[in-house]
């Protein structure tokens, strides 16, 4: 593990930086690295094995009212960061004077120091795959296993430090019938336990099963539909596109932004709230601000709060939430209601289990209007039991109405969901969801 | 790092030795990324990055090693993790390959371009922008306007045992411009829609920019006070600014042969098309003549070589309507079977490459946009996306754009907002009644095109003639 040397490159980059600065400048910093494996399988075999160290550092400087940002790597060798970092500034003091003043920056300040170092057993290759190919003989799986240690680090000129450091695994997968019906399956956390890999298999192996029967397909309509947390989480997801954000608010943007005036309401049973007390991500931004442990944002159907980083509260004149500056939420959590596992089919009686859906977009973003497909482990219920799966559905429906006048029900259980985005690195975060049943949701196509 | 990849040479035949095969792709890469709001300063990031992937070949088997440590000691380390890769996937390898899939390539790209890049200096760059954003805000009905620029300047260099050595520079701007404005209870946005090229400082006028800036405010005006796009089945005319991202999911994801062969359906998803369907599936009409062109200047993924160093030349996919190729690289060829293009390509050095759409173009037909407004009774001319979304099988689809114009009796009428429709690939592609001729073609992509596990971003590039499709399910907001 090269948590200590990561660490120490980062504070001796700190100190570099901040020793060359000239009069009136400021310089915030944020770091990024990761060392990884990724195993990629099809048909429950290897089709790529690789791993990635890599590190980057993001440099922001200050100089009254202008500012610019420069993005470089940083690794553990202390010669070629110096080159590296000295060149950099020095790009970026140049910039930074040749710009016109951005009436709306925020001056750093000094935030604190924090330092938060979770260590775990981490899987390693050569037992994991032997593990899947015995447990999954003869069955189809495609997905990946992502493994290794992630870093983030912020500090400031003005003395501001804060560090974080996870080791973490996730394996993403999804199994498939003959007839190409799939069922989705996750195993993630710090602790790897080859005993739980091979109990996750053994359930989606199970969940397979019915996926075997003969397929169902149903016109469009409205019909009465469970949202298992999986497919939640994509809704979730959206969210994070604008929804929440105070910004975009201000800018017209806002999908949600009926719900924020008060001219429409969920139902008095949605509570969501950002969490960090999940432990999936730091509680510091890009600016080293730390968030509050819990943040209610919408409360008994009706929204509290919206996302406001520093720059949009000195905008807008509103007050700053320690959001980041995508004001997207980091750790979301829906609160669950009274809805027992055992009784979900029987409250959908004939209608649609659906256990994940695929590439949700707005429709009709200023109404909150969404559309999307069902994917994996969708089945079609009829009297509460399960007839078989369904030929997959385009929905189009309001957010108005899936967390509103259609919300019947939210389970009494939650799920945590890791995020598994690994775009250019390593994503943090994720969320903690329960099943909701929804009735009439539209389905279009 | 100044490091130059022949230097590193000894360290890798000696780190690498006892392997069938070794390549090394470095990946350098600058991003200035400058935008402005209400005519005011907004953001300026710049970011370079810098890394090489080691490719390891044991027994058939491919191994990856990525670091940005360019020293001997991090190379080194790439070095072995390749080859422990390449070890572990022997326990339980997918396919078993030879070097022949990393033919040996020597030789230089470069992007073409009237003007270098090295003219938008920063603060021009800003200045143009706010200008652009002002003139926008100036408007009573703006609420915000916004204007960005990307400019990225890519240099890939590759070495292999084999004798390989090429190198390939990129010069890209990607650019919007967009004005969101509000009257009463109604909100509408009217942008340029994400505009993305390999060109030079050409692309950045500052008269082209306050052009766009009147014609942007002059149709969000229009949109605040038109009526909702229709709910019915009705013709549909397609302009190149929505037509490029239809094509996009519609035909470049479902032929790519790493989803057919199951790679992505963990994430990015499966496809309708099977292996049967090559050289016999009608896709559309004998006018629908799609292609892989990666010679078309300005482009975003013109190139020479992808990055396993096949030369890459054009190629049809769909040919007078019927289905001949898919987009595959040579790994996926040899799994399949199946012919494909020079498609391999990796966003970055961090990542292998996989196969990825480069330029996917419809050829210029013969009908002129008089042609196609003439012959509609009753329909919807529809500009520019902002809403995209299909099924990991890529058939059922749905889009909305920004702006529409009906057209009644062969004559365009009023402004509508909100402009959506959906239907299903084949259906969809085989309504196809015009293809617009040349002076309907125009240039687009996208620096955005996510796929793979872990995930990548690809570059994108999309020629396309203006088309009309007929008896399409349209409709309005909600």
């Amino acid at each position: 593990m090269n948590s200590v040397k990561w660490e120490e490159s980062f504070k001796k980059a700190s100190e570099l930086l901040f020793s060359n600065l000239k009069e009136g400048e400021s310089l915030n910093l944020n770091f990024d690295g990761e060392e990884t494996t990724f195993l990629r399988l099809n048909n429950a075999k290897i089709r790529q094995a690789s791993t990635v160290e890599q590190g980057s550092l993001e440099l922001e400087l200050h100089l009254g009212q202008k500012k610019a940002d420069f993005g470089v790597p940083l690794t553990l060798n202390q010669l070629q960061n110096e080159e590296v970092l000295k060149e950099a500034l020095a790009n970026l003091q140049k910039e930074v004077r040749s710009l016109p003043d951005d009436p709306f920056i925020s001056p750093l300040t000094n935030e604190g120091t924090s330092r938060t170092v979770l260590e775990g057993e981490l899987p390693d290759g050569e037992s994991f795959i032997k593990a899947v190919v015995k447990e999954t003989l003869g069955a189809d799986l495609a997905g990946y296993l992502t493994t290794g240690q992630n870093y983030r680090a912020n500090a400031n000129s003005l003395g501001q430090h804060h560090w974080f450091s996870s080791d973490s695994f996730f394996f993403d997968y999804s199994l498939y019938t003959a007839k190409e019906k799939a069922v989705k399956g996750s195993y993630a956390g710090s602790h790897y336990k080859e005993s739980e890999l091979i109990d996750s298999l053994d359930d989606s192996i199970r969940a397979l099963e019915v996926m075997d029967r003969d397929q169902v397909e149903l016109k469009p309509g409205a019909y009465k539909c469970y949202l298992a947390p999986s497919a939640l989480n994509e809704i979730a997801g959206l969210l994070g596109w604008s929804a929440l954000s105070g910004g975009s608010y201000k800018r017209g943007d806002c999908p949600l932004a009926d719900l924020y005036e008060g001219k429409q309401s969920f139902n008095s049973e949605v509570t969501i709230q950002e969490n960090f007390n999940l432990g999936l991500s730091p509680r510091f931004n890009e600016w080293g601000e730390v968030s509050k442990e819990v943040l209610p944002l919408i409360e008994q159907g009706k929204m509290k709060e919206l996302f406001v980083s520093r720059e949009t509260a000195n905008e807008y004149g509103l007050t700053s939430n320690q959001a980041s500056s995508s004001e997207g939420p980091r750790a979301l959590e829906i609160l669950p209601g009274n809805l027992k596992r055992e009784d979900i089919l029987k409250e959908i009686g004939t209608g649609l289990y659906l256990s994940n859906l695929h590439y949700l977009n707005w429709s009709d973003k200023n109404k909150g209007r969404i559309t999307g497909m069902t994917r994996f482990g969708c089945l079609w219920i009829e009297n509460g039991e399960v007839v078989g799966p369904i030929k997959d559905l385009r929905f189009d429906e309001t957010l108005y109405h899936i967390f509103g006048s259609g919300l019947k029900a939210l389970t009494d259980f939650s799920e945590v969901m890791m995020e598994t985005g690994t775009y250019s690195g390593r994503s943090l975060g994720g969320a903690k969801l329960p099943g909701m049943v929804v009735e009439g949701f539209k389905f279009t196509l | 790092m100044r490091a130059n990849l022949h230097d590193f040479r000894p360290i890798l035949s000696k780190a690498l030795d006892g392997c069938d095969w070794w390549g090394i792709r470095e990946y350098r890469e600058t991003t200035q990324f400058r935008m402005a709001r209400n005519g005011q300063n907004a953001k300026n990031e710049t970011s370079f990055d810098h890394g090489v992937m080691v490719e390891a070949m044991v027994a058939g088997k491919i191994g990856y090693g990525a670091t940005n440590e360019l020293t001997s000691d991090g190379i080194e380390r790439a070095c072995q993790k390749a080859k422990t890769n390449a070890h572990l996937s022997a326990l339980s390898s997918l396919f078993t390959f030879d070097p022949s899939i990393r033919p040996k390539a020597v030789g230089n790209y470069h992007s073409k371009f009237e003007k270098p890049l090295e003219e938008l200096a920063p603060g021009l760059v800003q200045e143009r922008l706010m200008k652009t954003t002002k003139m926008m805000a100036a408007d009573e009905a703006v609420i915000e306007a916004s204007a960005y620029v990307m400019i990225t300047e890519t240099q890939i260099n590759y070495l292999s045992s084999n004798g390989s050595d090429w190198s390939q520079t990129f010069h890209m701007v990607t650019k919007d411009l967009s004005a969101t404005a509000k009257k009463g209870e109604i909100t509408q946005n009217r942008s340029l829609g994400m505009q993305g090229r390999q060109w030079g400082a050409e692309s950045l006028e500052e008269s082209q920019l306050l052009k766009e800036s009147e014609r942007i405010v002059r149709e969000v005006h229009q949109l605040l006070v038109a009526d909702d796009c229709p709910t019915e089945k009705m013709d549909m005319i397609l302009s190149p600014d929505q037509l490029y991202l239809q094509v996009h999911e519609s035909i470049g994801h479902p032929l790519e042969l790493d989803r057919i062969l199951g790679d992505e359906r963990n994430y990015a998803g499966w496809s309708f098309v099977g292996p049967e369907d090559f050289g016999s599936l009608r896709y559309g009409p004998d006018i629908l003549n799609v292609t892989f062109d990666p010679g078309l200047p300005g482009e975003m993924a013109s190139y020479q070589f992808d990055d396993n160093g096949v030369p890459a030349t054009k190629e049809f996919l769909i040919e007078n309507g019927i289905l001949k190729n898919g987009i595959g690289g040579i790994e996926s060829q040899k799994r399949s079977g199946l012919g494909g293009v020079s498609c391999a390509r990796a966003t970055s050095w961090n990542r292998p490459a996989i196969d990825r759409m480069g330029n996917i173009n419809i050829e210029p037909g013969e009908s002129s946009m008089d042609d196609m407004i003439k012959s509609t009774e009753n329909g919807v001319l529809m500009q520019t996306n902002r809403s995209w979304s299909i099924d990991d099988y890529r058939n059922k689809f749905q889009f909305g754009c920004e702006y529409g114009h009906l057209i009644k009796d062969g004559e365009i009428k009023g402004v509508v907002k909100n402009p959506n429709y959906r239907s299903s690939t084949v259906p969809f592609w085989n309504s196809l009644s015009h293809v617009g001729n040349g002076e309907t073609f125009e240039i687009w992509g996208s620096p955005y095109c996510g796929k793979g596990e872990p995930n990548q971003v690809i570059r994108v590039g999309h020629a396309i003639p203006t088309c009309k499709f007929e008896n399409i399910e349209v409709f309005g907001g909600a």
